[in-house]
């Protein structure tokens, strides 16, 4: 609970409804340092090939990273497109939202 | 209230952008799209060296004769052509570099599919028809793999 939190700001409508544009995160970046995420879980994670940060829910957890996916697929770039996330790229847990 | 706290921190402090983005345009890729004109061109070949030639003197079955094999060659180099465009996509949208790194064929793979979609456009060879074919099996393989998916082969023919 008194664990350090990362704040991250939400652009994007794939985590539509539980997430819009303009919302904060709080992360808990060591959230996985012992075991791997369930699914079910929002996680923030490096894009497997591209610069930047996303946040998704995790679908699948499979032996050497998760499929996530945008809770609003209509509108979500995910592992349907980039394929699995490694567990290393996974930058943590998302335990809160300020919106 | 909480969010009017953590806007101002936010002016002070600035959060890093997390994305929940769809980069578009839709991000709907299918070897079947290929593997189908692929199909319709190798059909088209077979059609072609099935077709008999009737006897010269019989006009109107050498202008049935002549009209089917057109149809047949358009047909064919339509879709051997189609079926080009539709791995081009595939090679230069949907694959990354991180695919390339697990699949080092890909490359040599994509490019002499490409070729033979041209082969047999160009050409009626049943050979190159159905080298093509197998050549967009693979295609296939690697691209559900790349997605952690097991989607088995099949053909409409």
């Amino acid at each position: 609970m008194l664990r350090r939190r990362v704040r991250y700001r939400v652009e994007g409508n794939s985590m539509k409804p539980i997430l819009s544009p303009g919302d904060f995160v709080l992360v808990d970046p060591v959230a996985f340092t012992h075991s791997p995420p369930l699914p079910g879980a929002v996680v923030v994670a490096k894009h497997p090939y591209l610069s930047s940060i996303v946040i998704k829910r995790v679908s699948q957890v499979l032996e050497d990273g998760v499929f996530v996916v945008g809770d609003n697929s209509e509108a979500s770039s995910d592992s349907h497109q980039f394929g699995r996330v490694n567990f290393k790229a996974i930058l943590g847990r998302v335990t809160s939202r300020i919106s | 209230m909480l969010k009017k706290v953590v806007n101002a921190l936010d002016q002070v402090s600035p959060a890093q952008a997390v994305e929940a983005h769809c980069d578009g345009p839709c991000g709907i890729y299918d070897p079947a799209s290929a593997r189908i004109a692929a199909e319709a061109a190798v059909s088209m070949t077979k059609k072609i060296i099935a077709l008999e030639v009737p006897d010269a003197s019989d006009s109107t079955a050498m202008a049935a004769y002549l009209n089917t094999l057109t149809r047949f060659v358009a047909i064919k180099e339509e879709q051997a052509q189609l079926a080009k465009d539709e791995l081009l996509v595939l090679w230069t949208d949907y694959f990354k570099p991180p695919h390339l790194e697990k699949y080092p064929n890909l490359h040599t793979t994509f490019w002499e599919a490409a070729k033979l979609c041209s082969s047999v456009k160009v050409e009626v060879s049943l050979q190159h028809a159905e080298e093509l074919m197998t050549a967009i099996q693979e295609i296939h393989t690697i691209f559900w793999a790349t997605k952690d998916r097991n989607i088995d082969w099949y053909t409409a023919g």
